[in-house]
C-alpha cells in the first residue's frame, strides 16, 4: 500500500535525521521535537513526495525549512524555555572518548554560522556527496563547496586557539 | 615526479579530504600535500574533524526510536485528526470570529511546533509547581461549585470545557481556577487529586501557533508533562508522577475531550 510504502520510507532515516538534528542543536528535547514536526509535516504533504526521488535530500530540506523558522521566532520572540537540560548532548560513553574534548568540539560547532554548520554536518555525519548538499540546501555546489572550506577553517583555528589541540579518541 | 608547482583548488583539498577524489586528480593534490606541510596539516585537521563530528553523534542514529518518532504512528494520528478538524474548526470559527482568527493561523502556518509546545509546557509546568504543593488554597473554585466552575472556565478561555472523570485511575476532582497566559489570554487549570494526595493539572490554553502536534512529553524540575495542540487550543497534563501513569491521565483527558464526544 501506498501509504505504508511511505512511511517505511520514512522511517528508514529518522536515526539520520536524529543524528543531525541532535548536532545541529545540542539539544535532545529540542533535536526530537525538531524531527518530530519534521516526519509531521512531511506525513502531510505526502502528495509532494516522489518514489523515485531523493528521500533523504526532501526530509532533510523540510527539517532544514523547520529549524530556520523556529530559530527565527526564537529570536524574533524571546520567549523559548530551557525545558530540560539534563539529557547528554553526546551520546558517546563517557570511557570511550574524552568528554571534554567532545565538549568543546560541540561547542565550536555550535557557534559556527548555521550554513556552515550544515554544510559540514551533512558532510560529515550523513556522507553527502556535495551535490546532494547542494539539493538539500537548495544552494549552488560552488556555494556549498565555499561554505565547507570557510567552516572547516573557523573549526579548526577554534580548536587551536582553545590551548593544545584536543582530539575525540574513537 | 612533477617538479612544477600545482595550484591547488580549494574544492579539491576539501574534495580529497572527504575521500572523494580518485586517480590523477588525487595525485595531484597529494603532491601538493607532500610540499607544502603547513597544508598537509590544514588536510590533516579538517579529516580530523571529520572524524571527530562522527565520534561525537554516530551513536544517536543508534539509540532506539521513541514512539512519537515512528512515522506510522504520526500517520495514524493524522489520519483520526482529518475527521476531528473539521468538526472542530466548524465549531471553534463561530466562537473565534473568521477574521482575526484565519489571519493568524495564515500568518503563523508554516513555524514548527516544537516551540509552541515547549512554551505551553513551560507555563503548565510552572502552573503545576506554584498551585500544586498549596494545602489552603490549591484552587480557586472547588469541586463543590463545579457547575459554576466549568462555566467560568469555559467563558473566560473560550474552550466548552468539562471535568474528564479520572476516577478510573484514583484521581478525583478538587476544583480549578484561572490563569494568566500570554498575551493578555486566559489559561484554564484543572486539579486532580488520588487518595495518597498526589496531583495532577489540566491545562487549556490558547494555541496560536496554527499547529497541532501529537502528545508530546517535556520534564522540567521533578515535574512531567504530556502536551497536545489542537487546532486553537493547546492541553497539558502536568504532574509529579513517573511517566506511564501521567500518560494515562492524558489519554483519558484526550478521549473526553474529542469533539465527538
Amino acid at each position: 500500500m501506498e501509504l505504508q510504502r511511505f512511511a517505511d520510507q520514512l522511517e528508514k532515516w529518522v536515526p539520520n535525521l536524529r543524528r543531525y538534528a541532535r548536532a545541529l542543536t545540542r539539544d535532545a528535547v529540542q533535536a526530537d521535537d525538531l524531527v518530530q514536526d519534521c516526519l509531521e509535516r512531511a506525513l502531510s504533504r505526502q502528495h509532494l513526495w516522489r518514489a523515485d526521488g531523493n528521500t533523504r535530500a526532501w526530509l532533510f530540506t523540510i527539517m532544514h525549512n523547520i529549524h530556520a523558522n523556529d530559530t527565527r521566532r526564537a529570536g524574533s520572540r524571546p520567549v523559548s524555555v530551557q525545558i530540560d537540560d539534563r539529557d547528554g548532548h553526546h551520546s558517546h560513553p563517557p570511557g570511550q572518548t574524552s568528554r571534554i574534548a567532545g565538549m568543546e568540539l560541540a561547542a565550536a560547532v555550535e557557534r559556527l554560522p548555521v550554513e556552515q554548520r550544515q554544510a559540514i554536518l551533512l558532510v560529515a555525519l550523513e556522507g553527502m556527496s556535495y551535490a546532494e548538499v547542494a539539493e538539500t540546501l537548495g544552494v549552488a555546489q560552488g556555494t556549498v563547496m565555499s561554505r565547507l572550506s570557510r567552516g572547516r577553517e573557523r573549526l579548526r583555528r577554534a580548536m587551536e586557539g582553545e590551548g593544545p589541540a584536543l582530539r575525540v579518541v574513537k | 615526479m612533477n617538479t612544477k608547482r600545482y595550484e591547488l583548488d580549494d574544492a579539491d583539498l576539501h574534495a580529497w579530504v572527504d575521500g572523494r577524489l580518485d586517480g590523477q586528480a588525487r595525485a595531484a593534490v597529494e603532491a601538493a600535500l607532500a610540499a607544502d606541510p603547513d597544508l598537509a596539516a590544514r588536510a590533516r585537521a579538517y579529516i580530523d574533524q571529520n572524524h571527530d563530528i562522527r565520534a561525537l553523534y554516530d551513536g544517536i542514529a543508534s539509540e532506539p526510536l521513541p514512539d512519537r518518532l515512528r512515522p506510522a504512528r504520526i500517520a495514524a494520528m493524522q489520519r483520526r485528526r482529518r475527521w476531528l478538524v473539521p468538526v472542530a474548526a466548524s465549531i471553534l470559527w463561530l466562537a473565534v470570529g473568521l477574521t482575526g482568527g484565519w489571519l493568524a493561523h495564515d500568518r503563523l502556518a508554516d513555524f514548527g511546533v516544537g516551540g509552541a509546545t515547549r512554551a505551553m509546557a513551560a507555563e503548565a509546568i510552572s502552573a503545576y509547581r506554584v498551585y500544586a504543593v498549596e494545602k489552603l488554597h490549591p484552587v480557586e473554585v472547588g469541586v463543590s461549585d463545579a457547575d459554576h466552575l466549568m462555566k467560568w472556565l469555559s467563558r473566560r478561555v473560550g474552550y466548552a470545557m468539562t471535568a474528564p472523570d479520572l476516577s478510573p485511575l484514583g484521581f478525583a476532582l478538587v476544583g480549578g481556577r484561572l490563569l494568566p497566559a500570554a498575551d493578555g489570554e486566559a489559561a484554564a487549570q484543572l486539579m486532580y487529586e488520588d487518595a495518597s494526595g498526589r496531583r495532577v493539572t489540566l491545562y487549556v490554553s490558547r494555541n496560536d501557533s496554527g499547529q497541532e502536534t501529537a502528545f508530546r512529553y517535556q520534564e522540567a524540575k521533578g515535574v512531567g508533562a504530556f502536551i497536545w495542540l489542537e487546532p486553537d487550543f493547546g492541553f497539558a497534563i502536568a504532574g509529579d508522577l513517573p511517566r506511564q501513569p501521567l500518560l494515562e491521565v492524558s489519554k483519558i483527558v484526550y478521549e473526553a475531550f474529542e469533539p465527538t464526544h
